[in-house]
């Protein structure tokens, strides 16, 4: 069970103002998370990654390491430096028996696509096969670790058309592709017998939309969580010297996905219900849709 | 010696509301080209105005779109258009010139920025107001919450606030959301405070604390007089209009996020939300109390979030604001949910949440018939009811869908999808509506990125998309009058006339319009901006064309209140406040054109702008009915005097020939002082501008504002009949010069004039910033100058010359050395013989005024100054200032203003002995102290020194008879007595009745043990040479009275000059009260 980030914004964020700095940064999540659906440690210490993007329309930069993200040096001065208009962060706790190696960090690229996960795959092993044999060459090989979350990559691509070669993608054709993927892992583990419940809080992005998922293959079990924040501008706030999300101007200039709120601004952060697809558009425009599967149940609490 | 009738201005075009100056009108030939539509003196507006008005809006519209559909769209060529560059560039913090500037040349320059257009009234900004009201309450504590009186009359601009204002965290305070009562301009803040402006006079009367994170919607239940507020924190405050207390809060559903818009339906007495998380809900605010108390506190009790409620939260959540700022009129809204059961807690429970309403955040709610206008009066909606028209829920949200519902019960039903995709998708349009507006069967939706569609809503088709509205988003929208405004992300608001053709645009000094909201019962735009600041502008210019194209139509507010000139004469009493206003914004108007005339006297190459102000005035005299309008002058190169007259209602009261009629005489000047150092200003010196509830401009506290505003009193009640005797206007144009000419024109024009039996005047000002004061007394004044001359007539070299000639600058030096001792008493022998005792009795009513001052003017510079040092020292301070304000207003003093030598050689080179020195100073007398005595005894005295020093000299100098010297000292000495002092006599029935004409019109604000003291009786150390002199050339029964409008911190003569509106405006009806009932103690 990992803790992830997303972040988009119409101007470049310094890396720290994200990862390090606020009150419950994801650095601070990585060993001192508060709402792991997994209790037996709070710790999220085997690995870590972070991947942004620097022009538009070409790939983003992804650096991942096998340390614990609280110590380790070269991400606390690449995190001082750096600064993106959209970031992906991810903080790992292995689950199942895949290795702790970098090619197991998320999040991972393909072309112009990112890619990161919070939860499991129940049962992988029983439909890993399956999909494998599902995937055009292209994808296949681009698999380099042995996560279940990198092959449910795999398996997204393989919904696109010529994902390796196109810069840009329409936020609707990643969010069909993500719902699609979703569907099909749903029908495999069915008809695998897979009873466990798998958590899939996916997030892609080709630099310029970003889908993001909060799901469980429960009607009435919560997901993993995951909340978002919107507004003008994520920054220290004069009065309080915590980090606020300021609403300036009737315009979403900001959006902040993460597994945990960053801070503990109540009024900042929204909790994505379960089961429901996010969608960030190149212009800052949210959306939020229901994943109507069999799933879906708008009584869940 | 000349009048000039001027035949030029006989005609000036007559305007609602808006006045042209001769000069102004001869450079627009098209306004003389058609006499018949004088208000249409701009080609564009004049166009429009020709086309027929068809017969019902509802289908021109339609007619005219559909025409506009097959046709390219044509801009009307204009006449005037203005071409340089510079000018097609905003003239704001905006970023580039719009798009449109390049294809409609109206829009090149800001409609705002042409004179006769759309003018904006003030502009307050909630970050100055927020530091003011804070300081307020510093010094407040004692004060009863319900008499804010004193805290929320705060002078924000005071020198203090400057540098708060300045170190504060810009951008913290966008006004985000808008509401507006008949009473009073409610504003959103960024940080969830709500600033209660009234709408009269603009000033803050109240900060509305509660909301812990941005206020982000407002939403009007005028029927039962609530407020409602919408916050960043998911929650919703209901406030009292009246009491501007918090009545209950309604918490939104679980995890709504922001409360993005709010709509009140008035025939169901139903809030709905729409929120960020996608879900619109309604609120029943009838039946709120049919969930029991229990059970609310109950669903709130359940409402915890692991993460901020869960008992490992390593930090407790504190949302609050900090409690020094807090005046808080409200329960205070704790953070916990947990906490938040009081009885005034409401939930909306999920039967009445609509989840993924849209699939995306709700930006925009508004309810509406679709025949309806969106700025629907009740009465508009009673119609729309009894014609069993339902009411739909119109939403917007940034999946770009605008969707259509039904209210039912405390939920609503879909009915109906307009634009977007929100389902399918497959567009893949990204496109966000960010605002709403409907006006007869037309909805508006502003689009990101520029552009605003217009649906038909009774087709449900889009009709178009209005072009020209650049590429920045369009965050609000609002309609007035047919024409609609759209507020942009470039700092711009758009205005659209009833036809949806682009009509010009209006310029902000911000970046972004973040919210609209029109009057229904006035010509009145307000908008939000992102710097803080919520703008007044005046849009009766547009609503008249809108009217004048498109018939009679809506026999609705912008008819009812911008009423011609001669109907509103006919209203009678000021009672109304639609009149009132009316009133206030006729007299702004008049001074947004005279303050840009340059009437500085005593400047040759501004002596033409002199005569333009005279003219202006004279002008406007003549449409404000007078009977006798002339300039007069007595020297040529003076500037005439404005004269006019207004007759006694009643017929009887004007049978007397004037000659021997008794009269008020108003005296006055239309002449300013230079405006100084500009870059001290913090606005153009020559422009009218209204900010925080002051208008600033030289000349408008001195002596231009408070002339009209009597101007306008007078004329009033001269249109509504009550004017009880005959009414003379002197406005001189050199009181800034010494009056030059006044004397000779007063009395080669004697007869002009009457028999004045009351001066009234309004040239001073009060003592401190909030308590009215009475002026019953200023010094008189003595100018001198002393001119010492060596008659060898030219400089000589100090070296080679030095102790052979004589030293004109040490002998000055020695005389004005024997003026006055250094404790600044005058030595002149027998100067102090005369003046007046200060009698136990006077000393007790000084003593009094000081404790009032000290006490109930903390802010006043005066004030400020003397009390700095702290309670201890309160008696001390108090003691300081009494001193003071003896020594300014009760005893005489002596200036020495300059020192100068003859030569530029002399005051620049220092080897030189200069060949002549002067000096000049003035004496202040007071009474009893005789102008010609003192004079008589300053010359002599004079005289008397410098002969001692010749007398020195020579015992003294070489061979003892000075015959030394290489030459002699000459005195050359003019004393010029130049005003007397002047005293009136409070206890007079006169002074009575100005006192209580002050005290009656300041005692809705001045409640409480104070009001007795309304107004206070002042001095003035300064001294205006027409006053007495006027008395006594019109003796023995005229009176003056001087009624001080302005405020100490008025700056008059320096940087920044101001008024306050609200004192100007009841300035003006002072002097109704005053005159209405002046037969009684005349």
């Amino acid at each position: 069970m990992c803790r992830l980030l997303l972040y988009k914004s119409n101007s470049p964020v310094l890396l720290a103002d994200l990862l390090t700095r606020p009150a419950h940064s994801i650095i601070m999540q990585s060993f001192n998370c508060k709402l792991r659906v997994d209790l037996r440690r709070p710790m999220n210490g085997d690995g870590f990654g972070i991947g942004w993007y620097d022009e538009p329309r070409t790939a983003g930069c992804i650096f991942t390491s096998t340390l614990p993200a609280w110590g380790n040096l070269n991400l606390q001065r690449l995190a001082e430096k750096v600064k993106s208009r959209l970031v992906f962060a991810h903080v790992r706790a292995t689950t199942g028996d895949t290795a702790t190696s970098e090619s197991n960090c998320h999040p991972w690229q393909f072309g112009n696509l990112m890619w990161m996960h919070n939860g499991n795959i129940a049962g992988f092993e029983r439909i890993k096969r399956r999909l494998q044999n599902a995937l055009r060459d292209e994808m296949y090989h681009s698999i380099q670790g042995t996560t279940d979350s990198e092959h449910a990559f795999a398996l997204f691509l393989n919904m696109l058309d010529r994902p390796g070669e196109r810069a840009e993608f329409s936020y609707a054709e990643l969010r069909r592709a993500m719902l699609r993927t979703i569907a099909q892992l749903n029908e495999w583990l069915d008809e695998a017998g897979v009873e466990d419940i798998s958590l899939l809080n996916f997030a892609v992005t080709d630099g310029q939309s970003v889908v993001c998922t909060r799901y469980i293959t429960s009607a009435d079990k919560e997901a993993a969580s995951l909340f978002y924040s919107s507004g003008s501008e994520f920054k220290t706030d004069a009065e309080s010297g915590q980090y606020r999300m300021s609403k300036a101007n009737r315009r979403e200039d900001v959006v902040v996905v993460a597994s945990e709120p960053l801070t503990y601004e109540r009024s900042d952060w929204l909790v994505i219900p379960t089961n429901t697809v996010l969608v960030v558009t190149p212009k800052m425009n949210v959306h939020l849709s229901p994943i109507k599967d069999k799933y879906w149940n708008p009584r869940r609490q | 010696m000349t009048h000039y009738h001027d035949g030029a201005a006989a005609s000036l075009p007559r305007i609602r509301g808006f006045y042209y100056t001769p000069e102004a009108q001869s450079e627009n030939t098209s306004a003389t080209a058609s006499p018949g539509h004088p208000d249409m003196a701009d080609p564009a507006f004049q166009a429009a105005a020709h086309r027929a008005p068809p017969a019902s809006i509802s289908h021109a519209v339609g007619a005219k779109l559909q025409q506009l559909q097959n046709k390219p769209l044509q801009r009307t060529p204009s006449q005037n258009s203005i071409s340089s560059a510079a000018a097609a560039t905003p003239h704001t913090g905006a970023q580039t010139p719009l798009p449109a500037a390049h294809h409609h040349p109206r829009a090149a320059r800001p409609l705002n920025h042409q004179s006769d257009r759309i003018r904006c009234l003030q502009t307050l900004s909630q970050q100055r107001a927020g530091h003011a009201a804070r300081h307020a309450a510093d010094w407040n504590d004692d004060d009863d919450d319900d008499d804010d009186d004193d805290d929320v009359d705060v002078d924000v601009d005071a020198a203090s606030e400057g540098a708060d204002s300045s170190t504060a965290a810009p951008g913290n305070l966008s006004a985000l959301a808008l509401a507006l009562s008949s009473q009073y301009v409610f504003s959103g803040s960024q940080r969830g405070q709500i600033y209660v402006w009234n709408r009269e006079t603009f000033h803050l009367e109240r900060v509305l604390y509660g909301h812990s994170a941005g206020c982000l919607s407002l939403a009007l239940d005028d029927a039962h007089g609530v407020l409602f507020s919408g916050g960043g924190d998911g929650k919703v405050r209901a406030w009292d209009i009246h009491t501007l207390r918090c009545l209950y809060i309604v918490h939104a559903g679980v995890n709504s996020g922001a409360i993005l818009s709010l709509a009140y339906s008035r025939t169901r007495n139903v809030l709905v939300l729409g929120c960020q998380n996608t879900s619109i809900q309604v609120f029943d605010v009838a039946n709120r109390d049919a969930v029991s108390r229990e059970d609310r506190a109950s669903e709130l009790g359940a409402r915890r979030s692991r993460f901020f409620d869960g008992s490992s939260a390593p930090i407790t959540v504190c949302t609050a604001r900090p409690s020094p700022e807090v005046r808080s009129s409200s329960p205070t809204d704790s953070a916990g949910a947990g906490s938040e059961c009081a009885e005034d807690h409401y939930v909306v429970f999920e039967r009445s949440i609509t989840p993924f309403a849209h699939s995306g955040y709700i930006y925009s709610l508004l309810l509406g018939s679709p025949s309806a206008t969106a700025t629907a009066t009740a009465a508009a909606a009673a119609t729309a009811a009894a014609h069993g028209e339902e009411e739909l829920l119109l939403s917007a949200a940034s999946d770009g869908a605008i969707k259509m519902w039904r209210l039912a019960g405390a939920t609503i039903e879909e009915a109906g999808v307009l634009g977007g995709s929100s389902e399918t998708e497959d567009e893949d349009e990204d496109v966000c509506v960010k605002a709403l507006a409907l006006n007869d069967g037309l909805l508006f939706a502003g689009l990101q990125g520029g552009g605003v569609e217009v649906w038909d809503l009774e087709t449900m088709q889009r009709i178009r998309t209005l072009p020209g509205t650049g590429s920045s988003d369009v965050l609000s929208l609002a309609i007035h009058a047919n024409c609609l405004y759209s507020g942009a992300a470039d700092g711009t608001i758009r205005v659209w006339g009833p036809d949806l053709k682009l009509t010009g645009w209006i310029s902000t000094a911000s970046d972004s319009v973040l919210a609209l909201v029109a009057a229904a019962d006035d010509d009145l735009l307000v908008s939000g901006t992102d710097d803080g600041s919520v703008s007044f502008w005046d849009i009766s210019a547009a609503a008249a064309v809108a009217t004048a194209s498109f018939g009679s139509a809506p026999a609705g507010p912008a008819a009812a209140t911008a009423p011609a000139l001669h109907d509103l004469h006919i209203s009678a009493g000021d009672g109304d406040v639609h009149t009132r206003r009316y009133r206030d914004r006729h007299m702004l108007n008049a001074l947004d054109q005279w303050i840009p005339i340059k009437s500085v006297s005593g400047v040759p190459d501004l002596q033409s702008e002199c005569r333009r102000a005279a003219r202006f005035l004279k002008g406007l005299m003549q449409q404000l009915g007078a009977a006798d309008t002339r300039l007069i002058s007595s020297t040529p190169s003076s500037n005439p005097l404005v004269y006019c007259r207004f007759d006694a209602s009643a017929e009887a009261a004007n049978a007397l020939p004037l000659a021997h009629r008794p009269t008020i005489f108003v005296y006055g000047h239309y002449d300013v002082m230079p405006a100084g150092d500009e870059a001290l200003w913090n606005t153009q010196p020559f422009e009218l501008v209204g900010r925080d509830g002051y208008l600033y401009g030289r000349g408008v506290s001195d002596d231009k504002g408070p002339v009209l505003a009597t101007l306008f009193a007078i004329s009033e009640l001269a249109a509504s009949g009550s004017l009880p005797m005959t009414v003379v206007f002197c406005i001189e144009g050199e009181e800034e010069n010494g009056s030059i000419g006044l004397h000779e024109a007063i009395e080669q024009y004697r007869d002009l004039f009457g028999v004045p039996r009351l001066i009234l005047l309004s040239l001073s000002y009060w003592l401190g910033e909030s308590t009215p004061c009475l002026t019953y007394g200023m010094r008189g004044s003595i100018r001198a100058n002393l001119h010492i001359e060596s008659t060898r007539n030219a400089d000589v070299h100090a070296g080679v010359w030095g102790g052979a000639v004589s030293e004109p600058l040490t002998c000055l030096s020695h005389i004005l050395a024997r003026l006055a001792d250094p404790s600044g008493r005058v030595l002149v022998p027998g100067f102090h013989d005369s003046v007046r005792p200060v009698s136990a009795k006077e000393e007790a009513e000084m003593r009094d005024l000081v404790r009032w001052i000290t006490s109930k003017e903390a802010r006043a510079p005066l004030v400020a100054q003397t009390a700095a040092a702290g309670a201890a020292a309160a008696k001390q301070a108090q003691d300081d200032l009494y001193h003071q304000l003896m020594q300014r207003w009760r005893f005489p003093t002596l200036t020495v203003h300059h020192m100068d030598v003859s030569t530029v050689a002399a005051r620049t080179n220092t080897t030189l002995v200069p060949a002549a020195a002067q000096a000049s100073l003035s004496v202040r007398v007071v009474p009893d102290q005789s102008l010609d005595d003192i004079a008589a005894k300053l010359r002599a005295y004079i005289e008397e020194v410098f002969g001692e020093i010749l007398a020195q000299r020579q015992k003294s100098g070489g061979d003892g008879n000075g015959r030394a010297m290489l030459d002699d000292l000459k005195l050359h000495l003019e004393v010029k007595p130049n005003a007397q002092w002047w005293l009136a006599d409070p206890e007079t029935p006169v002074y009575q009745a100005a006192a209580r004409a002050i005290r009656e019109e300041w005692s809705d604000d001045a409640a409480g043990p104070g009001a007795a003291r309304v107004p206070l009786l002042i001095r003035e150390g300064g001294s205006i040479p027409a006053v007495p002199w006027l008395e006594s050339f019109f003796a023995p029964h005229a009176v003056a009275v001087n009624l001080p409008m302005g405020q100490s911190s008025d700056n008059a003569h320096l940087d920044n000059e101001r008024i306050s509106l609200e004192n100007l405006s009841r300035g003006r009806r002072i002097v109704q009260r005053l005159v209405r009932d002046i037969s009684s103690v005349l």
